[in-house]
């Protein structure tokens, strides 16, 4: 798979995205939504930290929504108190921090599908 | 005898007492102007009696040998006083000389006597005067001096009784003040009436503040009231000066009585003034050395309710004096120390800071002070010198037992910290979101990296620099985890209050640290300007952290209105005169006028969150620590937190405990 990483912290990104590299993927970082914006790549799914300076992960996935983008997403967050709160987001997965591949890949696989079950109840 | 007539007339003219003696001094003849003298109708009692007859004593024996010295040509000189057949004594001075018959031999004697009362008063008054200054200056007990006073001035004129009223500080009542020549029972009389425009010479003279002449006390209205007791004891007339104070206040009056109807002559009104002028400088001067005493003992009255020590001691420190309300709680009676040096009675560990702290005040207006403690192991209490310097180069060492002051500080210190350390934890509390992710965001990476090695492992032939790499990541992350937990460890602690040299930086880059999730999950962007080379601050590093986390987190909760793009947060820091000022600035809506004051107080708050502690707690902190704290609004919008402290000194006074 190819994907997409969006986390401002350098040693978060460059651990998960040796971890998924290691795991077989093509891994993209991003420090924030924004330089995802100003270079965006196609990606079978993106893994984006809630809390991020500037645009944050909730606002990033609404405007992604909100421009019909229907990449599968999977929210990372290091804040267990909030993850209640936050985890209704409709089709999008979250993993708390910190997570272990299994999480991941779970999520990652629940993220994909997801998007397309959202995309097949489109076409009905 | 034409002779004889020219010199009868002349000695007739003459003012004097003329006597013609025979050689071995029996009186032949004596003038006219010597019988009016004498109050004689007649020479006749005087002729033939021996001159000096009339004489005893020493004035006996002076008047023999001016006779002798008379007889033997030469010239005979002498004093004495006589009583006239009214009663009235008079002085004379006499000059005995030789009368040469035309044979050129001593036939008889010349006595010529010159009356010197007035002069010879004159000079007895004076030497009276000076008598009763002198008791005055000496410190004689008034009513003594008043005595003195009076019979000084009744020695002046005969039949004549004075006295001294005093007048109560009252105001109005009467009060005996001397009167050694009448009746006790008159005096008695008088004592305790009050003042008033009818109140014989003396109550009226006081009331009205004016000389009053009474000529007959059995006709004048003034006496109408003390008429009856007046007369019992012979009483006729009374004249009556105020005695005033040199502020014009009356102080009592002097009074002259008689036991005939009269009034005064000049001579005698000026006498009376005299007196009383008198009597006013001994009241005078006894009421100062009253009021002097009165403020000694209220000296010593205040002294005694003073619970401080005190000790004078010479400025190479040996006690000299010391008073103590409670001698019994000094560590050895003033009998045991006194005249000792300070070394030798105190520990030298006390001794010492004691003995240069009073040469360096020593005749300097400088003042120190030394806290120390001295006592048992049972009980040791606190104790604190002041020291002052005083008369010369001695010292005043003022001691206070503060033993019970520095246990409310203590406790005082405690509650402090109990409160900073619960305040800390509430902030860190509501922080706990941010604080959780501080923590997640290492074991993220450390739990990917690790489980990447596996994988890495797995491959056939791993690529060991990668390995390397993402073991130093783990490490790496894990001391990041591990120093998360230190710092909130630290705040979260309740530990004693460390005081150290801190560089004010970099407690402001360890708060940004730790509030680096906060301000990021609140869009807030920090901007820091911190100049290099700053002093050091004597602090707690912890409780300095607490004011700047709080200020900081009272920043980001001033901006929650405020559009994201706008939100930022400015921390710097300077330094002025040995004061470091840390400042945090935001860009809200500003606190209003009134409130900048009582954003400090307890409970007030602004934010959604918390006791509204914070911001007293910092308060109390920076207080605790010399520095102040206060708030202002920025010119261009929000607040501005402004922190001072004081710069650490090299020497680690002046920084109160904690």
């Amino acid at each position: 798979m190819t994907l997409a990483i969006v986390d401002d912290d350098q040693d978060v990104r460059t651990a998960l995205a040796r971890l998924l590299t290691a795991m077989g993927h093509k891994v993209t970082a991003f420090a924030s939504a924004e330089d995802f914006e100003a270079a965006p790549v196609v990606v079978d799914c993106m893994i984006v930290d809630v809390r991020l300076p500037g645009m944050n992960g909730l606002e990033f996935r609404q405007k992604l929504r909100s421009q019909s983008v229907r990449v599968p997403l999977v929210l990372m967050t290091g804040d267990g108190d909030r993850l209640d709160r936050d985890a209704r987001i409709g089709d999008t997965p979250i993993v708390s921090k910190p997570f272990d591949d299994v999480t991941l890949t779970a999520a990652i696989t629940d993220a994909i599908l997801g998007a397309k079950s959202l995309r097949i109840r489109h076409a009905h | 005898m034409r002779t004889d007539d020219l010199s009868r007339q002349i000695v007739e003219s003459t003012g004097d007492c003329v006597k013609i003696l025979t050689l071995d001094g029996r009186i032949q003849y004596i003038n006219n102007v010597g019988l009016r003298m004498l109050e004689l109708p007649t020479a006749e009692p005087l002729i033939d009696q021996p001159l000096a007859g009339f004489f005893e004593g020493d004035v006996r024996k002076a008047a023999e040998a001016a006779v002798e010295e008379a007889r033997g040509g030469g010239l005979g000189r002498f004093q004495y006083e006589m009583r006239a057949a009214s009663g009235a004594v008079k002085w004379f001075d006499a000059v005995a000389t030789p009368m040469i018959d035309e044979h050129g031999a001593v036939s008889q004697l010349l006595v010529i006597s010159r009356e010197i009362t007035t002069r010879r008063r004159e000079e007895m008054f004076r030497a009276a005067q000076h008598q009763v200054l002198e008791m005055i200056a000496t410190g004689a007990a008034l009513p003594a001096v008043l005595d003195r006073l009076v019979l000084m001035v009744e020695q002046q004129t005969d039949g004549m009784w004075c006295t001294v009223l005093l007048l109560d500080e009252d105001g109005t009542t009467v009060r005996h003040g001397a009167a050694p020549s009448l009746p006790a029972d008159y005096m008695r009389a008088i004592d305790g009436l009050p003042i008033g425009p009818t109140a014989g010479s003396c109550g009226t003279a006081m009331h009205f503040g004016t000389r009053i002449v009474v000529t007959d006390i059995e006709t004048d209205p003034l006496w109408a009231p003390y008429r009856e007791v007046a007369l019992r004891f012979g009483l006729r007339a009374c004249w009556s000066t105020p005695i005033f104070s040199p502020q014009r206040k009356v102080l009592g009056s002097f009074a002259m009585y008689y036991g005939q109807p009269r009034s005064p002559q000049d001579d005698e009104i000026q006498l009376i003034e005299n007196g009383a002028n008198i009597a006013r400088i001994a009241i005078e001067h006894q009421r100062a050395s009253h009021a002097l005493k009165e403020s000694e003992a209220r000296t010593r009255a205040i002294l005694r309710a003073i619970p401080d020590w005190m000790f004078v001691m010479s400025a190479d420190g040996v006690y000299l004096d010391c008073h103590a309300r409670d001698e019994s709680k000094l560590i050895a009676p003033p009998a045991v120390f006194l005249g000792k040096n300070i070394r030798e009675v105190l520990p030298l560990s006390v001794a010492e800071p004691l003995a240069q702290a009073i040469k360096r005040v020593s005749g300097t207006d400088a003042e120190a002070k030394v806290e120390y403690t001295l006592g048992s192991d049972a009980e040791e209490r606190a104790y604190e010198a002041c020291i002052v310097p005083c008369a010369g180069d001695r010292v005043l060492a003022i001691v206070r037992d503060i033993t019970d002051r520095r246990r409310a500080e203590l406790e005082a210190d405690a509650n402090r910290r109990e409160l900073a350390h619960l305040s800390r934890v509430a902030m860190l509390g509501e922080m706990s979101g941010t604080l959780a992710h501080e923590l997640s965001q290492p074991l993220a990476a450390v739990l990917s990296n690790a489980q990447a090695a596996r994988l890495m492992l797995d491959h056939p032939a791993p690529d060991l620099e990668q390995l390397r790499l993402t073991l130093d990541d783990i490490i790496r992350n894990d001391r990041r985890a591990g120093a998360v937990i230190d710092r909130l460890r630290a705040l979260l602690r309740k530990g004693d209050i460390a005081l150290q040299p801190i560089d004010p930086n970099d407690v402001v880059k360890e708060v940004i640290d730790l509030a680096y999730g906060e301000l990021t999950s609140r869009r807030v962007a920090v901007r820091s300007d911190l100049p290099s080379g700053l002093p050091l601050v004597l602090g707690d590093r912890i409780q300095l952290q607490q004011v700047v986390l709080n200020l900081l987190l009272n920043g980001c909760d001033a901006m929650s209105g405020t559009p994201a793009s706008d939100r930022q947060l400015t921390l710097s820091t300077s330094s002025n005169e040995g004061v470091v000022e840390i400042a945090v600035s935001d860009r809200g809506s500003g606190i209003a006028h009134d409130q900048l004051e009582r954003v400090f107080e307890p409970f007030v708050t602004f934010r959604e969150q918390g006791l509204g502690l914070g911001l007293a707690i910092s308060r109390s902190i920076v207080t605790a620590h010399g520095g102040s704290i206060r708030a202002e609004n920025n010119a261009d919008g929000g607040a501005t937190f402004r922190c001072s402290l004081p710069v650490a000194q090299r020497q680690e006074n002046g920084v109160g405990p904690l």
